[in-house]
């Protein structure tokens, strides 16, 4: 569904990725873990060319999105993201979030847009807060309707940028159920985090990034019980042995 | 010195009240004439830089600010006064006792002059919106323009309000050096007074009077105004 091929990004300087070539398949959950700094983001915005790599190129669906001629604002409607700071439009309510895309950019009937957004919300136990205004919701509750947002949109593919990570502890929880629950109905999912359970417990795949590159890959057992190389070995036993 | 600015005070007050009435019209027209303005050297001058097209423009805007904020108000106007009649035939007639044809230009020049501080207010304006915000209305599939107008320039206008009140009680202000060319202000009519009582610094007092009450009320309103928008924000 996603290949890359060399990407490559560097800002200014500083090579953020050297070159990775990657297949993310439909259906799969791929969990992308790493030292901050590894790129791990990088990586993920470049795949909805949030970030322009610097050379490679991206192919969703058989489109080359680094080509200047792809309409990427076309080929954003079917890659939902979720930001770790929610980035919910401060300036509408829950429900205008949530609709705003699928009315501008779909060009669907409000009416519709809006059953859509009621049933998401009932999915995700916020139905009584369509009519609040995000800075009225706690981070928990930003997020899981930012998923909501994403998924309004009806997209092939969900990218997370470690979407837990400005979460108080006792909200982790509640967005990472969604995520399970979104995983189980066999959306592909590329989810950049340090949630070490949730990768091991959800995740199809696991990537370990090191310094702009994929040291090592495999399934969660793989990965977190039989790591060969010896950066991730010592990456694992710091992150898990907390 | 009190007898005498009473005196003035008691005599000429209409040619002051007169004087700002036609103040507060020059400054409010300038303001919303350097907002429309503003609003296109701002959306030009914020233009991407990779492409030429926008590249120009942008260049062109950079341009258009430093001169209009490099060269002092009064120079402007009087090269407005000279040039724009030859481009633009303004009509001829009286506005609230103002010539237009010395006030359009002038009106004109102020608007440029404005739009130029103002472009800049509303670009920090602009930028004082979240990075986060911009981006996840390009996810949401909007395009760069339908973001700005759908997310990033409704949050920017509440930010910039309070500045751009500020900038109207300056064009108060500022816009006193338009009598230099003829234009019925308040500072025109102070001179009037000034001529036919001879009696200089009463007659400045008085006029120090009328500007301070003005901009004193503005800035208060500013003020209310201010925390009104920031009730809003937390309900």
């Amino acid at each position: 569904m996603i290949h890359t091929k060399n990407l490559k990004k560097s800002f200014g300087k500083l090579e953020v990725l050297k070159g990775i070539d990657e297949h993310i398949e439909k259906g799969e959950v791929v969990v992308v873990i790493g030292p901050s700094g590894s790129g791990k983001s990088t990586f993920l915005r470049c795949l909805n060319l949030l970030e322009e790599p610097t050379d490679g190129q991206v192919i969703f669906e058989g489109q080359d999105i680094t080509d200047k001629k792809t309409d990427i604002s076309q080929i954003r409607q079917k890659m939902g993201m979720v930001f770790q700071q929610f980035n919910l439009f401060n300036n509408l309510s829950v429900m205008e979030n949530i609709t705003v895309g699928p009315i501008r950019v779909k060009k669907m009937s409000e009416a519709a847009a809006k059953q859509k957004a009621y049933e998401l919300l009932d999915r995700v136990g916020l139905k009584d807060k369509a009519e609040n205004y995000p800075h009225q919701l706690s981070g928990g509750q930003k997020q899981r309707i930012a998923i909501v947002r994403a998924l309004a949109m009806e997209p092939d593919v969900m990218l997370f940028d470690e979407p837990t990570s400005a979460l108080d502890p006792e909200m982790v929880g509640e967005v990472l159920d969604v995520m399970k629950a979104l995983a189980k109905e066999g959306m592909t999912m590329v989810i950049v985090t340090h949630e070490m359970g949730f990768a091991r417990e959800v995740g199809d795949r696991v990537l370990f990034m090191d310094q702009g590159v994929v040291l090592e890959q495999g399934t969660p057992d793989e990965i977190f019980n039989h790591a060969q190389n010896e950066r991730t070995q010592e990456f694992l036993s710091k992150v898990l042995n907390m | 010195m009190l007898q005498e600015v009473l005196y003035i005070i008691q005599n000429y007050y209409p040619y002051y009240l007169e004087g700002t009435r036609n103040t507060i019209v020059i400054a409010l027209l300038g303001v919303v004439g350097g907002i429309l303005c503003g609003l296109f050297i701002c959306l030009m001058r914020m233009a991407r830089k990779k492409q030429v097209l926008p590249f120009c423009l942008r260049t062109i805007a950079k341009m258009y600010i430093a001169v209009f904020r490099g060269t002092p108000v009064i120079v402007q106007l009087w090269i407005a006064y000279f040039m724009f009649p030859k481009f633009i035939p303004f009509p001829s007639g009286f506005f609230l006792g103002m010539d237009l044809e010395k006030l359009l230009p002038c009106l004109l020049a102020i608007c440029l002059n404005s739009g130029a501080y103002v472009a800049e207010i509303f670009r920090a304006g602009i930028e004082a919106v979240d990075r986060g915000q911009m981006e996840a209305a390009l996810c949401v599939g909007m395009k760069r323009g339908m973001a700005m107008r759908l997310v990033i320039l409704p949050q920017a206008v509440k930010n910039v309000l309070p500045a751009l009140c500020n900038e109207f009680v300056t064009l108060i202000k500022e816009t006193a050096v338009i009598s230099y060319l003829g234009v019925a202000d308040l500072f025109y009519s102070n001179s009037l007074v000034k001529t036919m009582t001879y009696r200089m610094l009463p007659s400045y007092l008085v006029l120090a009077m009328f500007y301070f009450v003005l901009c004193y009320v503005a800035s208060k309103g500013v003020g209310l105004l201010e925390r009104r928008l920031h009730r809003n924000d937390t309900h």
